[in-house]
C-alpha cells in the first residue's frame, strides 16, 4: 500500500467531513442550534437533487445547484417556523437551546421519513452516466476527478467562511448574536434576518456535502445521514464550536485518524477514533481545540 | 294493521339471523403480521408485506381453507426492538392465532420469547440471526439462514479456477460478520482457496478508500463483500475504479443498487434463496403472478413474506380440514406436521432444519448479473 495514497484518501474524507460539519458547525457556534435536523437536511438535498436530474434530465451541476438551494431552504424553513418562535417565546437561554434541539430532532424525522417513503429507504444516487469519472496519478497515487472537486469546493467553502465571519459586517453581527441575543438588537442587528441567513448558509453546505458524497460513492440512504451526523458532532466538539479552523483542523484529524487506524490496524475499530478523540477532548480541553467562544463568556 | 307489522318484525329476525350465519359461514382467521414499514429494514418489510398480501389472497380465493378467510393484519414493527415486542404482546393479547414476522434479527429476538411464553406460533422472516428458532417450539424462521447456501458462490469460483480470495463485512452485524469471519474462509478452505485480506468494518462506515486500498494490495481473483447495499455502492464503484478486474460476490443486492453501481456491477455473482429468474414452478408462480399484481419484479423479501403465509396456510388446512377449530395450539400442532414434510413456495422446495425442524432451508441459486439482469448459473440442487 502506497503511503501517498493513503494521504489522498484520508484528504479526500477530512474534505467530506469538513463540508458536512462547517454548517453544524456555524449553527451551533452562532445561534446555539445544535442541528441534529443537519444530517437529515445532507440525506433530502442530495435526494432533491438525483431526483431532479432523473425528472428533467438536468446538467448535474445544475442538479446540484437544486440540492445546494434546498439545504439552505430548509434551513430557512427551520428557522422561521421552529426556532423564531422558539427565540421570542422562550427568554431562557437554556431552555431554548433544549427546545431547539428537540425540534430539530423532531425536524430531522420528519425529514428522514418523507425521504425514506419516497425512496422506499434504498440507496438513491444519480445514474451512472451523470459523470464521468476520471483518474489522475500523482507519484504512483490515484485521485479521481470528483475527488478533487471536493477538496477544492471544501478549500474555498471554509476559507470563504471563515473570512465572512471574520471580516463581513454580516459575520461580525453572527459573532455578536453568538455572543449575546440581547445587545445585538440595541446595535441594530435584525437578529431574526441574520439567523435565517446562519440557517440557510448551514444548510445549503449539508446540500453541498450531501450532493457531492452521492457522486463520491455512488449512492446514498436515509441511514448515511445519521452516519455522518455522529461524526459532525465529533468533529464540532473537537474542534470548538462555532470555529471554523478548529472544524477544518478536527475534520482532518479525525480522517487522518481513521484512515491510519483502517490502514494499519482493524478496520471495525475506526469508530473508536472519533469517540476516543471526543472523550479525550472533553477531559482536557471541553471547549474543543479552537474553542474561543467559552474563553469570551468566560 | 297488527299482523303485517308481525310478519314484518318475523321477517327482519328471521333476515338477522340469516345475516349472522352467512357472517358465521366465512369467519375470519386473524393473523398478525409485525412487518418493518419503516426504519432501517423498512425497504425489505414493505416487500415483505407485498409477498404476504399476495399469498393471502391466493389462499382466500383458493377454497383450502373452506369456509374460512385469512384476514392478516399489518403492524409497522419501525425496524425498532421495543416498538416489536410492544406489538407481540398486543398480538399475542388479541384474536390472532399467529405472528407474521418481523425481518429484523434484534426485532425477532426481542420478540420471540413473548409469542414463546405466550404460546403463540410466530413466523419471522429474515432474521438471520442465532437465537431466533432456538427460542421455543412456538417460532419458526421462512428464511434459510444465509450460511446455508452461499457456498455456492464458493463452488463456482472454485470451477472457475479462483485461488486467492479477499473479504470485506461488516463486523457489527452477527450474521453478516458470521458469513465474512467464519463460514467464507471455511468454504473457501473446503475448495483449496486461500483467504489473502479479510477486513471488517462497522455497518456505519461510508468511506472505504482505505479499504479497497488494503484488499486491491493483497491481489486476490476474487472478493467477497458481505455487505449492506448503502456500503455496496461505494466498493463496488471504488474496486472497479482502483482497477480490480477480478471477481465480486456479494451475499444480497437489491435493484435499485444495481441501477446505482450501473456497469462496475456486471458479473457480480450472488448466492440467494430466491431469484425472478428461478424456473421451479412454484417460483414461477410466484414470480408471474408478483408481476400481474404488482407490475414490478419481486425481491426476496417479497419471497419471504410469499412463503411464511403458504406455509401458515399449509398448516391451517391441515386443521381445519381435520375438522378442528383454527386455535393457537391446534395450529401449532398442524404446523410441525408441515415442517416436517416441507412445501414447495417462491423459494422453490423449502424444508425444514433437522435438529429443531423450525428453521427454513432452500436449495438456494447461485445469479450472476449482467446488465442489471440476474442470471442463474446453477441451483444448489445441482450441488
Amino acid at each position: 500500500m502506497l503511503y501517498e495514497q493513503l494521504i489522498i484518501n484520508a484528504a479526500v474524507l477530512g474534505a467530506v467531513f469538513t463540508l458536512f460539519a462547517l454548517g453544524l458547525s456555524l449553527t451551533w457556534g452562532a445561534l446555539d442550534v445544535l442541528n441534529l435536523a443537519h444530517g437529515a437536511t445532507f440525506v433530502t438535498s442530495a435526494w432533491v437533487a438525483t431526483s431532479v436530474y432523473s425528472a428533467y434530465e438536468l446538467p448535474l451541476a445544475s442538479a446540484m445547484l437544486v440540492g445546494i438551494l434546498t439545504g439552505g431552504m430548509i434551513g430557512v424553513v427551520a428557522d422561521l417556523v421552529a426556532f423564531k418562535p422558539i427565540r421570542l417565546l422562550i427568554t431562557n437561554k437554556r431552555q431554548a437551546e433544549l427546545s431547539m434541539v428537540a425540534a430539530t430532532i423532531g425536524m430531522g424525522f420528519v425529514l428522514d421519513r418523507i425521504i425514506g417513503r419516497a425512496t422506499l429507504d434504498q440507496v438513491f444516487s444519480f445514474p451512472a452516466r451523470a459523470f464521468p469519472y476520471k483518474d489522475f496519478h500523482i507519484f504512483g497515487a490515484r485521485i479521481s476527478n470528483i475527488e478533487i472537486i471536493i477538496l477544492v469546493l471544501t478549500f474555498l467553502c471554509a476559507v470563504l467562511l471563515n473570512l465572512w465571519i471574520s471580516r463581513s459586517r454580516q459575520g461580525m453581527a453572527i459573532r455578536a448574536i453568538a455572543y449575546s441575543a440581547k445587545i445585538p438588537p440595541l446595535l441594530g442587528i435584525h437578529v431574526d434576518r441574520m439567523s435565517a441567513a446562519t440557517m440557510a448558509i448551514g444548510g445549503m453546505l449539508a446540500g453541498l456535502s450531501g450532493t457531492l458524497m452521492t457522486v463520491w460513492v455512488s449512492g446514498m440512504a436515509v441511514s448515511t445521514g445519521h452516519s455522518f451526523l455522529l461524526k459532525g458532532f465529533a468533529i464540532v466538539v473537537l474542534g470548538g464550536v462555532g470555529s471554523i479552523r478548529g472544524c477544518v483542523l478536527a475534520a482532518f484529524i479525525l480522517a487522518f485518524a481513521e484512515t491510519g487506524i483502517v490502514a494499519f490496524g482493524a478496520g471495525n475499530l475506526r469508530d473508536l477514533a472519533a469517540f476516543s478523540l471526543i472523550v479525550l477532548i472533553l477531559l482536557f480541553r471541553p471547549q474543543g481545540l479552537f474553542g474561543t467562544r467559552s474563553a469570551m463568556r468566560a | 294493521m297488527s299482523i303485517p307489522r308481525k310478519i314484518l318484525l318475523a321477517g327482519m329476525v328471521a333476515g338477522m339471523l340469516s345475516a349472522s350465519a352467512l357472517s358465521a359461514s366465512a369467519e375470519d382467521i386473524d393473523v398478525a403480521a409485525l412487518v418493518e414499514q419503516t426504519g432501517v429494514v423498512g425497504y425489505a418489510g414493505q416487500s415483505v408485506w407485498k409477498g404476504m398480501q399476495l399469498a393471502a389472497e391466493k389462499v382466500n380465493e383458493s377454497s383450502r381453507l373452506g369456509d374460512y378467510k385469512l384476514k392478516i393484519e399489518i403492524k409497522d414493527a419501525a425496524s425498532n426492538p421495543a416498538t416489536t415486542a410492544a406489538l407481540a404482546t398486543q398480538a399475542a393479547k388479541s384474536d390472532a392465532v399467529a405472528i407474521l414476522g418481523p425481518a429484523l434479527s434484534s426485532s425477532a429476538l426481542a420478540s420471540a420469547p413473548i409469542a414463546q411464553r405466550e404460546k403463540i406460533p410466530m413466523i419471522a422472516v429474515q432474521s438471520n440471526t442465532e437465537g431466533v428458532v432456538e427460542t421455543g417450539e412456538y417460532i419458526y424462521r421462512l428464511t434459510a439462514p444465509f450460511y446455508t447456501y452461499n457456498d455456492l458462490t464458493f463452488k463456482h469460483l472454485a470451477d472457475e479456477g479462483v485461488k486467492k480470495v479477499a473479504l470485506s463485512f461488516i463486523s457489527n452485524i452477527p450474521s453478516v460478520a458470521g458469513l465474512g469471519k467464519d463460514f467464507a474462509p471455511k468454504w473457501a478452505k473446503e475448495y483449496g482457496m486461500e483467504i489473502v485480506a479479510s477486513e471488517g468494518t462497522p455497518f456505519n462506515t461510508t468511506d472505504f478508500s482505505t479499504t479497497i486500498e488494503k484488499l486491491v494490495a493483497a491481489k486476490p481473483d476474487a472478493i467477497g463483500l458481505y455487505h449492506i447495499d448503502t456500503q455496496l455502492t461505494g466498493l463496488i464503484t471504488g474496486l472497479r475504479r482502483a482497477g480490480f478486474e477480478g471477481k465480486l460476490f456479494v451475499y444480497n443486492i437489491n435493484p435499485s443498487t444495481l441501477e446505482a453501481v450501473g456497469d462496475a456491477a456486471d458479473g457480480l455473482l450472488m448466492s440467494i434463496d430466491y431469484s425472478p429468474a428461478m424456473s421451479d414452478p412454484s417460483s414461477k408462480e410466484f414470480t408471474d403472478s408478483f408481476r400481474k399484481k404488482f407490475d414490478d419484479d419481486p425481491t426476496i423479501y417479497a419471497a419471504n413474506g410469499y412463503d411464511a403465509v403458504l406455509f401458515l396456510s399449509a398448516a391451517l388446512e391441515k386443521v381445519i380440514k381435520a375438522g378442528n377449530k383454527p386455535d393457537r395450539e391446534n395450529l401449532l400442532a398442524a404446523i410441525s406436521e408441515v415442517a416436517q414434510t416441507g412445501f414447495a413456495g417462491a423459494s422453490g422446495d423449502t424444508t425444514f432444519d433437522d435438529k429443531y425442524h423450525r428453521d427454513a432451508r432452500v436449495n438456494g441459486v447461485l445469479v450472476r448479473f449482467d446488465k442489471g439482469k440476474p442470471n442463474i448459473l446453477f441451483s444448489g440442487k445441482d450441488r
